[in-house]
């Protein structure tokens, strides 16, 4: 295809996708000059381009729409919803040209006077259902039907228009023809502006008259008759018609045309016929053998020329215009430069290069902290990571984009369906990475159309439910973490969990007793099952065959979390959560058959290493391998079976790997053979002879150079046995659902020899940075000079304390006493939510376990450990402390999520307490009935699967032991209701677990007042 | 008037150049504008499930080429030494391909009139894939239609 | 007078599509110097920094108009001279009469031929 044709195509597309929402807009806002102003421009710029490209059917339906668009601006015809609607209609034909255009390089064939008729008519006034407010004079311009055929030549009529080249044509043959003639016959000062008028009525008398006007053909008379009555002679006027010929043959229009043209050019016209005409006359030239017409006298002659009226308005309001406050637009404008996207990928492979340099040499170098390369590495590292961040903004796009369309689509909707519907867009500013923005346009345009459809009620039933009869769709983006956030809600029936209950049994995708154990959310979450719909009846809007299941895929590919909540009479809400970016990603590189791959980190919960001799945990369930981890059965695949590969006979090695995945809410296990570290790739498409294979999502090139290929999770999770895949992520919903609000801030550092370290934001009281050569030894403890007094070091991991050169010191500080761990760089500062999970046991002396970081696996240190070795009298001394008075009080911690249990149970310890641990409500009963078990406190997680923390509450009130001991609750989101509820239910206090020390504080005033009451007692 | 007067002109001059290859002594030609590169053997990363064609991915400069073993892709018996293959980058669909084959030979300019347009003596096998033939001194070469050659790999897919 | 070829064109338009085309059409008549502006503010600029021998405006921009840019290069002491043709998409009197009280050398009508182009160019610069 032409390039300058997909150049248009790909402009128009823009501007089309722009007036889409304008259009709707509109309807709004019906009055609102600078809506009407843009759409009536794109429009017309798209008419004028059209005709360069020699394309008659988009010409003419958006010359027709502007037509109608420019009577509106101008007052003329009121905005109805008809008008819009038909004006739609025609973007719509317009959209269906483009398409096929893009297909095939051409217009099709076929006919859009349907729609050009309509848009005619409601230009016109006619069409009954707009009403024209300034219509009539155009009424009497179609409505004189004298199409009156010509006798010459005519079998070159048709499309002379078209072949001459259009009014462009007409008109600079009439100028050359006038200023021919003024050259020979006159000087005065006045008439070149004569000449234009003449100029002007000749070429728009020829314009219409050939373009196929209805009553327009009279026209050239008409003006003709004018000159005759002003005087002019019939050699003149002789003169003006070969002058105009002449021109017209040099701007190359066919000579057999050019007879065509000249044969209305009738210079015998009778001065009977300019009576009709009504010219007045008047004499401007001081030369008195030739007058020219009067400006009035011209605009009486073409009369009948189209929008004339708009003209003058719009010539009014270009005088108005104020040059300087549109300079002062020009500077509000943002400095932008439009850019190839080839550009841009091309600019981000490079980058992505970088990086991976970048890794290498970080990667040679480390270990050698006094290479003369380390200071410029560092400004390297620094400057590389800048780098790849503001190349990865050039790729953002306000979501704002995706969502465009949807005003339509919902106007369109609420004609439709009978409904009112309002859709409320909030954060349309909020960017995302284009490929991504890509990926969710389908799945959120199917929500909305969804919540349209099924979510909202028709407008009598909202009003006998107390509603306001218009329904509202909230459409709502907002970045959290590294993440963005994206909500489609509505205020309608809400899908009756109920109703989801009678389905999901219907289908058998459950049974009645399974879905007993489940809350409702859980079964909720039904809705994203394959062949699940809850419609009674198939509708034309949502019924097209695809479901949530697809979206909830699509949204799974980019590596999303879709989740569904929903309130009987109250409305339904989908929260999608997605990542910022794909372009580059954290991955696992893992080899299997003597081949590495990638595995996306963001799907890797965990790794697990087996010995292949005893294969512990591995068991066969129905001939599915599967593999017990802790308290979970896994699903196993095995990489090289699904992949075809072979393991090389040679290369048998001892163990094999298992890479802990989750796609969604399922669980499952790869094995591999061996595992490398992760690595920073970038995603590159895989080549098209390669797409068709689902167990890869595309392909990058590591570090070194070599070319791998990158897993698909959703591919691999397909693979696997779907019994297995059912019945696993029965039980992984209730977990992913329970664990889904709890967030908490950690700071990322490296420090030591393997990957990144965390450590919970909360515990840090500053972040230093000192030169440790002046560190100093005091006695078998490292100290240095700190705001005034000595402060404790402590390296990491074994590390000496004291080196050369500035190191960053991680602050802990209790009151007055303080100790600083000395690491090697802070990363990042990581609002953890989802991901936060420990993952294993802290067995390590330091760690308390690694977990799921931004998608990295990250060990979490231990910071008891490190304080303790800072100095062996730490514990002693905090009991001094305001909340250490209570030394060896007895705490009973009840906390399902194994990380807050080992974010929380190291501080207690650390603020003295005795701390024993139930992981869940019932634990805690059992521990609770056990006579020799005495508490000082329980400290009891609200929200927990099975016996709620409210419900541990209640019970232990009940017992004579438990009923006068404090019980604090513990909740990620504390808000009044919960707080009375927990009171209600025998609560003492009430905090949130996302602050440590306010629990601290919390603590120590209950004891103290518990003390007092008892004391009191 | 339309888009023709605007079109930027092509000039057809009577001859053209070819980049020249043999894949188990078949010679073929590649129009040289067609060519983005000639690499010698390359490190290639096999891809598995991939069609039996596609040889593997490697990286050309930061690119990834999708690599097409042709003696497969002819059904041609293998190569002796697969080692030694040499690869002709081209670029199909805005992707890069590098077609292996035995040899790469020297570029030729030949005229536009000695071309004679797939005559039906030709093959079967070559038809498909030829674009025209040249007959050198009693060699026969094959002109290759790139679109044919990889188009049909991803119709298979 | 004799035009020169390699006279430096400036041709401004909102419309990619259009700028090409332009572009095309006065190549096809010899022009080998032309640039190119996106936007009135940018046209201004260039016409600041360096010597055009003409310019050639689309009328219905944004923010800025063709009309507002030809009133602005009027209005300018070094510029008020430079040739100015408009283009626009309707033949109306009362537009071309305006545009010439403010100035311009002439205008075009979309959609136009080189052959039309060329007459406009004459009508503006002189023969060539």
């Amino acid at each position: 295809m032409d390039d300058l044709l997909k150049e248009f195509l790909a402009e128009t597309q823009e501007a089309l996708e722009m007036l889409d929402s304008e259009l709707v807009e509109l309807e709004q806002r019906p009055g609102d000059p600078q809506l009407l102003g843009s759409i009536f421009r794109i429009m017309h710029t798209i008419k004028g381009t059209c005709g360069f490209l020699g394309l008659p059917r988009l010409e003419s339906v958006a010359h027709a729409a502007e037509d109608v668009l420019g009577k509106i601006r101008d007052n003329e015809l009121t905005v109805t919803a008809e008008g819009v609607s038909l004006v739609l209609g025609a973007l719509d034909r317009i959209k269906e040209l483009i398409d096929s255009l893009g297909q095939s390089g051409e217009e099709p064939k076929g006919t859009d006077e349907d729609i050009i008729d309509d848009l005619h008519l409601l230009a016109s006034g006619k069409l009954p259902s707009a009403s024209g407010a300034g219509a009539e004079e155009e009424v009497s311009d179609t409505g004189d039907v004298a199409a009156e055929a010509v006798a010459v030549d005519e079998s070159r009529l048709p499309g002379i228009y078209q072949r001459v080249g259009g009014a462009a044509v007409f008109d600079t043959a009439a100028e050359t023809a006038c200023t021919e003639l003024l050259s020979v016959t006159s000087d005065h000062a006045d008439a070149e502006a004569e000449m234009l008028n003449l100029q002007f009525a000749l070429a728009g008398a020829f314009t219409s008259a050939l373009s196929g006007k209805e009553g327009a053909s009279d026209d050239i008379d008409g003006v003709i008759a004018g000159l005759v009555n002003n005087g002019w002679s019939v050699n003149e006027l002789q003169l003006l018609r070969e002058e105009f010929g002449k021109a017209l043959g040099s701007l190359e229009v066919a000579e057999e045309d050019v007879a065509v043209v000249l044969s209305r050019f009738k210079v015998e016209a009778t001065p009977a016929a300019a009576a009709g005409a009504s010219v007045v006359l008047e004499d401007n030239f001081a030369d008195p053998e030739i007058e020219v017409v009067k400006p009035a006298a011209v605009k009486e002659a073409v009369k009948a020329a189209p929008a004339k009226k708009a003209a003058a308005r719009e010539v009014e309001k270009v005088e108005e215009a104020d040059v300087s406050s549109a300079a002062a637009a020009v500077q509000a404008q943002p400095q932008t430069l439009r850019v190839n996207i080839n550009v841009l990928e091309n600019l981000m492979n490079m980058v992505s290069e970088l990086v991976l340099t970048r890794n290498q040499l970080l990667q040679t170098l480390r270990g050698f902290t006094d290479s003369p390369f380390s200071a410029p590495l560092q400004r390297l590292n620094q400057v590389t990571t800048e780098l790849q961040e503001s190349v990865m903004q050039t790729r953002m796009q306000p979501i704002g984009n995706a969502w465009s369309k949807l005003p339509r689509l919902v106007r369109d909707l609420t004609q439709e369906l009978g409904k009112k519907i309002e859709l409320v867009m909030t954060g349309a500013d909020t960017e995302l990475d284009r490929q991504i923005l890509e990926s969710i346009k389908d799945p959120l345009t199917h929500m909305v159309r969804n919540s349209a459809d099924h979510g909202l009620e028709e407008p009598e039933d909202r009003r006998a439910a107390g509603k306001s009869e218009t329904g509202r769709i909230l459409l709502d983006a907002r970045h959290e973490g590294g993440h963005i956030l994206v909500e489609v809600s509505d205020d309608g029936r809400g899908l009756p969990t109920s109703r989801i209950r009678a389905k999901v049994v219907q289908n058998g995708l459950a049974t009645d007793a399974q879905l007993d154990g489940m809350t409702e959310q859980q079964i909720q979450q039904f809705i994203f099952r394959p062949g699940f719909s809850t419609a009674a009846a198939v509708t034309s809007v949502s019924g097209r065959g695809v479901g949530m299941d697809v979206v909830r895929t699509n949204i799974e590919k980019i590596g999303g979390v879709i989740e569904f909540t929903s309130r009987e009479g109250q409305g339904s809400r989908f929260i999608i959560k997605i990542p910022l970016t794909l372009a580059i990603v954290s991955a696992l590189i893992v080899e299997c058959g003597g081949e590495r791959f990638a595995m996306p980190q963001s799907s890797v919960i965990e790794l697990v290493r087996i010995s292949k001799n005893s294969a512990k945990g591995v068991e066969l369930i129905n001939g599915h391998p599967v593999y017990r981890l802790r308290d979970r059965l896994l699903p196993l695949v095995a990489l090289n079976g699904i992949l075809g590969l072979d393991r090389k006979p040679g290369e048998e090695s001892s163990e094999l790997y298992v890479v802990v995945a989750q796609v969604g809410s399922f669980v499952f296990g790869i094995i591999v053979d061996r595992v490398f570290d992760t690595e920073e790739i970038v995603v590159k498409p895989a080549s098209r002879t390669l797409r068709h294979i689902s167990l890869f999502s595309g392909t990058t090139i590591l570090g070194d150079g070599s070319v791998i290929m990158i897993l698909d999770p959703n591919g691999i999770s397909a693979a696997t046995s779907e019994v297995t895949h059912e019945a696993a992520s029965e039980d992984k919903a209730a977990a992913a659902v329970s664990s889904r609000h709890e967030a908490v801030s950690m700071l990322v550092f490296k420090a030591g020899a393997g990957g990144n370290k965390a450590v919970p934001l909360s515990l840090i009281a500053r972040l230093e940075e000192a030169d440790l050569s002046t560190a100093e030894f005091a006695g078998e403890r490292t100290v240095i000079q700190y705001r005034g007094g000595l402060m404790p070091l402590v390296g990491f991991d074994g590390l000496p304390a004291r080196r050369e050169g500035h190191h960053p010191i991680l602050v802990f500080a209790e009151g007055d006493r303080m100790c600083g761990l000395v690491v090697d760089e802070v990363v990042d500062i990581v609002e953890g939510s989802l991901d936060l999970q420990l993952v294993s046991g802290g067995t390590e002396a330091g760690l308390l376990g690694s977990s799921i970081i931004d998608g990295k696996s990250t060990d979490v240190i231990d910071t008891v450990h490190y304080l303790r070795q800072s100095d062996a009298a730490w514990f002693e001394l905090q009991t001094h402390e305001p909340f250490g008075v209570e030394s060896e009080r007895r705490v009973l911690l009840v906390e399902d999520s194994s990380f807050f249990r080992n974010l929380l149970m190291p501080m207690l310890k650390m603020a003295g307490y005795r701390v024993t641990i139930a992981e869940h409500g019932e634990a805690a009963l059992r521990i609770c009935n056990d006579e020799n078990e005495e508490f000082d406190i329980i400290v009891s997680d609200i929200e927990m699967p099975g016996l709620s923390g409210f419900d541990l509450a209640r019970t232990l009130r009940k017992d004579d032991k438990w009923k006068e001991t404090p019980i604090v609750a513990l909740s990620s989101h504390a808000n009044p209701q919960d707080f009375e509820r927990g009171r209600n239910a025998g609560f003492t206090e009430y905090v949130t677990k996302l602050d440590p020390k306010a629990l601290l504080t919390s603590l120590s005033r209950v004891l103290a007042a518990d003390d007092t009451r008892e004391s009191a007692a | 008037m339309s888009a023709e007067i605007l079109k930027d002109t092509d000039s057809n001059g009577p001859t053209q150049d070819f980049v020249t290859m043999v894949v188990a002594g078949q010679a073929f030609g590649i129009p040289v504008l067609h060519v983005r590169d000639v690499l010698g053997p390359q490190r290639i990363t096999r891809v598995p499930l991939a069609p039996p064609e596609i040889e593997g991915s490697l990286n050309l400069r930061g690119r990834i080429v999708t690599a097409v073993n042709m003696r497969q892709r002819l059904q041609l018996p293998k190569s002796d030494a697969p080692e030694k293959a040499m690869a002709v980058v081209v670029e199909y669909e805005d992707e890069p391909y590098s077609l292996l084959v035995d040899e790469v030979g020297e570029v030729l300019r030949l005229r536009n009139s000695q071309r004679d347009n797939n005559p039906a003596t030709l093959d079967a096998k070559w038809r498909q894939i030829a674009d025209g033939l040249y007959r050198l001194d009693g060699s026969l070469l094959i002109v290759l239609n790139i679109a044919a050659v990889l188009g049909a790999i991803r119709a298979e897919a | 007078m004799a035009v020169q070829m390699n006279m430096p064109i400036l041709i401004v338009d909102d419309y990619r599509t259009m700028l090409r085309i332009v572009r095309n059409l006065l190549s096809k008549l010899g022009f080998t110097d032309i640039d190119e502006a996106a936007d009135g503010e940018t046209a201004l600029a260039m016409l600041k920094s360096r010597e055009y021998g003409l310019v050639i405006s689309d009328w219905n921009m944004q923010p800025m108009t063709g009309f507002e840019l030809l009133k602005v290069v009027r209005a300018d002491a070094v510029l008020k001279t430079m040739p100015f043709i408009m283009v626009t998409a309707e033949s109306k009197v009362e537009n071309v009469q305006a545009a010439r009280q403010a100035g311009v050398n002439n205008y075009i009508i979309k959609p136009f031929s080189a052959a039309v182009l060329k007459a406009k160019l004459k009508a503006v610069l002189g023969e060539f």
